[in-house]
């Protein structure tokens, strides 16, 4: 595919690309389909800057209102039972302590998986392997009377627990690892470096791009939970958006959409503004463990 | 490099060192993901009450087991699962190829497009849910407004509808994973033999037959992917049936996760809400089972 496939000038023009007819058509579906996807979200938007007595009215404020307003905004700093801003620091810090915990111990067993001989480290594979495939609904009981009896509901670190450590990172970070060329550990063994320094100082750099997958996977991961925040949350004031905003879409208060559409657009505004900037990593980050799994 | 200097190569790393790096990844992996998961199988031989702290060693045997068997409900939460996948898999896996291929070509925009397919990954289930349910309302919604501007009246409530309830889920999954589909197809149309494509085409082969010939052999490995991850995907539906329907009207769209948190967390019978996750979790093993066997068949018959 180099200067000839140029000249062909239709490098990878695929089955429905032929002819014009083949453009409309290509173009048509992708633009409803784009649009069925954005609707619901600029539908939001519109809502929440429209003023209650616009949105209740018996026309619904037309399809653009020509009144505007920001107190859906306001209220939701003060209306709900919390402020927005305190749910917001509930999952910031939640998914804070999630993407550094995972990316420092998924990091460091991926690297030992890969590199370091010991007794057992086949078994250990395995089982990573094995619990790739098992979704948190499948231990969800267990781990729920582990983690209530140890005292650790309604802390951050057991709102984080099931995302301490994950077996997709450990997983990822171990393939990652395998490519890179072993000569690089023996050079840095011969000037005397041990296991440890050769793994911050040269093998974690290495693998950034394996390193922002993780973090990406589960920076999302966290920021949108919702079933373990749910059953492990016992206080209010502890809640994260997910469970905050669920529990006010679940009471469907007729009068109190605007709020809660302005709570859904506020939470989800961060990861969209990250995923403006970072699309690429975003969707290598999310589907990498369908991908190389 | 053993050979000369076999010293150096024992020592590569310290005898101690594996503790400092699997230590504590191996013990929240104990903790987190293995003993839980094993622990499903014990508490589902008792009737464990997070209010009594000594009921998990109050065993009942298969008592939750067969009284599983005499649940109606656990029945038609299984059932429900099942018209949800089948209603969201089609279109989720489809319809994902579909814009993959459209989406591989030489095209302004591709991008664009393809970063506004994703985007609904990156937003949380209960975002999503609680976005659409707006969007669908009969007297606030855009389609309804539309619906009625037309002439055609508003539309039903539907999620208040036996009917609809569960079509309207299943398209909050669609909106929320079609992007996720295809991205992985893309990466698949990708690792495709442009050359192949260029050789059939040359020697005249219709857009059709290299699409029948080429493309859609190509996709096989990713498809048996795609599938599997939707089907475990579309087995431990949650979030939506909870934030959107609470599982009715008339319980039709109550999935399987939904009556396990029903039972454990609302009615606090944890060893039976234990008992549904086991057999939940087979089916789930089941599917990454059968599609790891198939998976494995054909590459080795390659």
């Amino acid at each position: 595919m180099s200067v000839e496939a140029k000249h062909v000038q239709t490098p990878s023009r695929g089955a429905a690309g032929e002819g014009r007819l083949g453009k409309v058509v290509t173009y048509g579906l992708l633009s409803v389909g784009a649009l069925v996807i954005l609707g619901p979200f600029l539908w939001m938007v519109r809502s929440v800057v429209t003023p209650n007595e616009v949105l209740y009215s018996d026309s619904g404020g037309g399809i653009i209102p020509r009144q505007f307003t920001l107190d859906h905004i306001k209220d939701a700093f003060t209306a709900g039972v919390q402020p927005f801003d305190v749910y917001f620091v509930n999952s910031l810090i939640v998914t804070v302590i999630a993407v550094v915990s995972n990316v420092i111990f998924c990091g460091l067993a991926g690297f030992a998986l890969a590199r370091i001989e010991f007794v057992g480290r086949r078994a250990v594979t395995v089982v990573i392997v094995l619990m790739l495939a098992i979704p948190i609904e499948s231990r969800i009981i267990p781990l729920y009377i582990l983690a209530s009896r140890s005292g650790l509901s309604n802390s951050y670190f057991g709102i984080a627990l099931p995302l301490l450590v994950t077996s997709m990172g450990i997983f990822l970070m171990r393939q990652y690892v395998m490519t890179i060329p072993r000569e690089l550990d023996e050079a840095a063994k011969v000037d005397g470096c041990s296991s440890w320094r050769l793994y911050w100082k040269i093998i974690f750099p290495i693998c950034r791009p394996v390193i922002a997958a993780i973090a990406i996977f589960t920076f999302i991961t966290a920021w949108n939970d919702y079933m373990w925040p749910l059953v492990i949350i016992q206080s209010q004031d502890m809640q994260t958006l997910p469970v905050a905003v669920g529990n006010m879409a679940v009471v469907k208060d007729q009068l109190r959409w605007g709020t809660l559409l302005a709570f859904s657009l506020l939470s989800v505004t961060p990861v969209l503004v990250f995923y403006l900037f970072l699309q690429r990593q975003f969707m290598a980050g999310i589907t990498s463990g369908a991908v190389k799994g | 490099m053993d050979a000369r200097s076999p010293k150096r190569g024992r020592r590569r790393h310290g005898r101690f060192d594996v503790l400092w790096f699997l230590g504590v990844p191996i013990l929240l992996i104990v903790a987190v993901e293995i003993v839980p998961m094993l622990g499903v199988v014990w508490i589902s031989l008792t009737d464990y009450n997070p209010l009594e702290p000594d009921s998990w060693l109050s065993f009942v045997g298969g008592e939750n087991y067969s009284r599983m068997l005499g649940d109606d409900l656990f029945w038609q939460s299984l059932l429900n699962t099942s018209y949800f996948a089948l209603l969201y898999l089609p279109i989720a896996i489809f319809g994902a190829m579909v814009a993959a291929i459209l989406l591989n070509q030489q095209l302004r925009g591709r991008l664009v497009f393809r970063g506004i397919f994703f985007m609904p990954v990156v937003v949380s289930w209960v975002v999503g849910s609680t976005m659409i349910m707006w969007f669908l309302d009969p007297s606030s919604g855009l389609p309804s407004m539309i619906s009625e501007s037309l002439g055609f009246g508003r539309l039903p409530q539907l999620l208040q509808d036996e009917s609809t309830a569960m079509p309207t889920v299943a398209f909050v999954a669609i909106w929320k994973y079609f992007g996720y589909n295809t991205v992985i197809y893309l990466a698949g149309l990708q690792a495709i033999d442009s050359a192949l494509d260029e050789a059939a085409k040359v020697d005249g082969a219709s857009a059709l037959r290299r699409f029948w010939h080429i493309t859609l052999p190509g996709l096989r490995p990713v498809t048996a992917v795609v599938v599997m991850l939707n089907m475990i995907q579309a087995m431990r539906i949650f979030d939506p049936m909870m934030i959107m329907t609470n599982g009715g009207p008339n319980n039709s769209t109550t999935s399987t996760v939904l009556y396990v948190y029903r039972m454990a967390w609302d009615n606090l019978q944890f060893g039976y809400g234990s008992a549904i996750t086991a057999v939940l979790s087979v089916i789930i093993f089941a599917i990454a089972g059968l599609q790891f066997w198939f998976f494995n068949r054909r590459s080795v018959e390659r």
